[in-house]
């Protein structure tokens, strides 16, 4: 006898109003021993790849196991597309798990193991065996799908772990530090890996990792926590977009002032600085190409041009040093 | 889709029912054990005791055979509860010898492996992990106890007639709950152990220390206090005192017992009650999931 899955994930066309959040959380808390480790976090994250970032102690994995159910919460809830967490295992069959630390099954090859797993989620045996095949050769595996689990390099074996995550084709995915470990080859085909399932559109993911460089190729959405509180949650497509909006400009020649005052009467708001430099904010439906075509006709060089870039970590630190961080950590 | 396309696809079919999901994991454990040539030997020593003891039974209605043999029936043995308790006891150790060697690797090298998150975070829950664990170790237990128990009193009851199966009845259920008793203690002290020690050979070693220690331990006991009671920290003794009940079978234990003159003397020692036996095991199998319980986590408990 068989089960039918949960409806499927909407795809990237779908409005994101009309499906469930992919994480929503409500004053979710989590004590260990005693001692609190998650404060409450209330959030509704509806990215298809977020970024959990935050330092060493944060609560990163904490939050990730609890939402997996191996950690009791102490207060609120949580959903995972739209299910409750405290549904139960029945709800786990739509999501896949990659651990931070190694983790394989012994004494058996990698087609034996993913087989396992897949069949483990609810696949039928038949099916397990021909998406094992499928999500080795996906992992770059293909040729070392015969082999023991415990001959593969450290490499071989992350690539396995995430392979393990995907066999059954799960509509949510939790990456636990992903490229720990890796030499910088196997770092990038990871990266690779997770965008083109980001790129398939067919899984949402949430990437846990203290290096913002991954986060900031892989994600557009983050959630960055500091001593178990939310120091900051940022859509990062938007801040993109917003970000397409500020340049920074720095020009040389005698028609300057005209220059910016061209840009001005097209509606750019402009600040000038001395040293011949400028930031203007391009109003609404006006392209780039427009301050080159008013450099060229004020004959004037533009040496700089630049758009205004926050990087992750420019994000990241922000929100370390936030007033609401600093409560946290108080 | 086709494995050269190297991409990733979503799964939209059939799920199985999350109560048949343990079956891949026993699947995997029979796969295993099967792959051991002890396992093999071990059912091969249990198949030929069998044939020994369906033998003996078949000799006792097989005059022709008892004259080629130049056999009296009266020298043969008799077939009562005393022989199915012998056979039961050869059975017995052939199934410690089994779970010795299948019990603890079965969640000790998923704990060594960190495997347990793996498992527990699809649509599976610890007691059903538990139990796919446990059912290939059950499955090749009951195949060198009860299953050919049951073959021998079948067979004993065919050509003895229905009067003696139904003076007999009780040797039946004794081979089924005794057998039962005996693998399902030994199942679930294998694993406990296994998930507890999280290596093979230490669990091996608790797993035997546990069977012949407190037995000594209990050996002293009763012969410097002179109680019965040490006994019941035996697992062997346990399952004696046990199986002696199932099969209304009377056979004394010796120890020192108080003498006349208040010297201790070798004798008999006092009964111990059979519901004593139970309980203990009881306790034991309730120690053993409380174990199992704290034991099989996804991750350590943080203290």
């Amino acid at each position: 006898m068989a089960v039918s899955l949960p409806p499927p994930a909407p795809t990237a066309a779908a409005p994101a109003a009309a499906s469930p959040a992919t994480i929503a959380m409500e004053g979710l808390a989590v004590q260990l021993a005693g001692r609190p480790i998650l404060h409450g976090l209330t959030c509704q994250l509806h990215g298809r790849a977020i970024g959990l970032l935050g330092p060493n102690g944060a609560g990163k994995t904490t939050l990730i196991h609890t939402l997996l159910g191996f950690y009791r919460r102490s207060a609120g809830s949580a959903h995972l597309l739209g299910a409750p967490i405290a549904a139960g295992a029945a709800a786990r069959a739509a999501i896949g798990y990659m651990p931070e630390r190694d983790a394989f099954i012994a004494r058996m090859t990698g087609v034996q193991f993913l087989r396992l797993m897949g069949e483990l989620s609810g696949l039928p045996p038949d099916t397990a065996l021909e998406r094992a095949h499928e999500a080795l050769f996906f992992v770059g595996l293909g040729e070392a799908r015969y082999r023991p689990l415990e001959s593969y390099s450290s490499g071989m074996k992350q690539m396995a772990k995430l392979a393990q995550a995907v066999v059954h084709g799960p509509r949510l995915l939790f990456l636990d530090e992903p490229t720990n470990g890796l030499d910088p080859t196997a770092r990038r085909r990871m990266i690779q890996l997770i965008r083109a399932l980001r790129a398939s559109g067919e899984t949402r993911f949430l990437l846990s990792s203290h290096l913002l460089h991954d986060v900031e190729e892989c994600c557009d959405e983050i959630l960055i926590l500091k001593d178990g509180r939310i120091a900051a949650q940022c859509d990062l497509e938007a801040e993109r977009r917003t970000h397409r909006r500020f340049v920074f400009l720095e020009t040389q020649g005698e028609g300057a002032p005209a220059f910016w005052a061209a840009l001005q009467q097209r509606g750019c708001v402009c600040a000038t600085a001395p040293g011949n430099r400028g930031k203007i904010i391009l109003p609404e439906g006006m392209d780039a190409a427009e301050i080159f075509r008013a450099a060229a006709a004020h004959q004037v060089q533009l040496r700089r041009f630049e758009y205004k870039r926050d990087s992750l970590e420019e994000i990241f630190l922000r929100a370390m040093n936030s007033p609401a961080a600093a409560a946290g950590a108080a | 889709m086709p494995i050269f396309e190297h991409a990733y696809h979503p799964y939209d079919g059939p799920l199985t029912e999350p109560r048949r999901l343990p079956l891949a994991i026993a699947r995997r454990g029979l796969a295993e054990a099967f792959a051991s040539r002890l396992v093999v030997l071990l059912l091969g020593a249990a198949a030929i005791a069998t044939l020994v003891f369906a033998i003996l039974i078949y000799l006792h209605y097989n005059l022709p055979a008892l004259r080629v043999l130049r056999l009296a029936v009266t020298k043969l043995v008799p077939i009562d509860a005393q022989f199915f308790t012998v056979f039961l006891v050869i059975a017995a150790v052939l199934a410690f010898f089994l779970a010795l060697w299948l019990g603890p690797p079965a969640i000790a090298r998923d704990q060594a492996n960190n495997a347990l998150p793996l498992y527990l975070s699809r649509p599976i829950t610890r007691p059903q992990y538990l139990w796919g664990k446990m059912l290939p170790l059950l499955l090749l237990l009951s195949v060198v106890t009860w299953l050919p128990g049951l073959f021998l009193f079948v067979l004993q009851a065919s050509l003895a007639g229905g009067q003696w199966f139904a003076a007999n009845l009780h040797i039946a259920a004794g081979i089924f709950l005794g057998s039962l008793v005996w693998i399902v203690l030994l199942s679930l002290l294998a694993n406990a152990l296994s998930a507890a020690l999280k290596r093979r050979w230490p669990a091996t070693a608790a797993l035997v220390g546990l069977f012949f220690i407190p037995g000594i331990v209990g050996g002293i006991l009763d012969n410097f206090l002179t109680t019965p009671w040490g006994r019941l920290l035996s697992p062997l003794a346990l399952m004696r005192i046990i199986w002696q009940g199932l099969f209304r079978l009377n056979v004394p234990a010796y120890g020192f017992v108080p003498g006349p003159d208040g010297h201790r003397v070798w004798g008999v020692l006092p009964p111990v009650p059979a519901w004593s036996a139970w309980l203990v095991v009881a306790l034991l199998a309730a120690g053993c999931l409380a174990l199992l319980a704290r034991s099989l986590r996804p991750y350590p408990p943080i203290r």
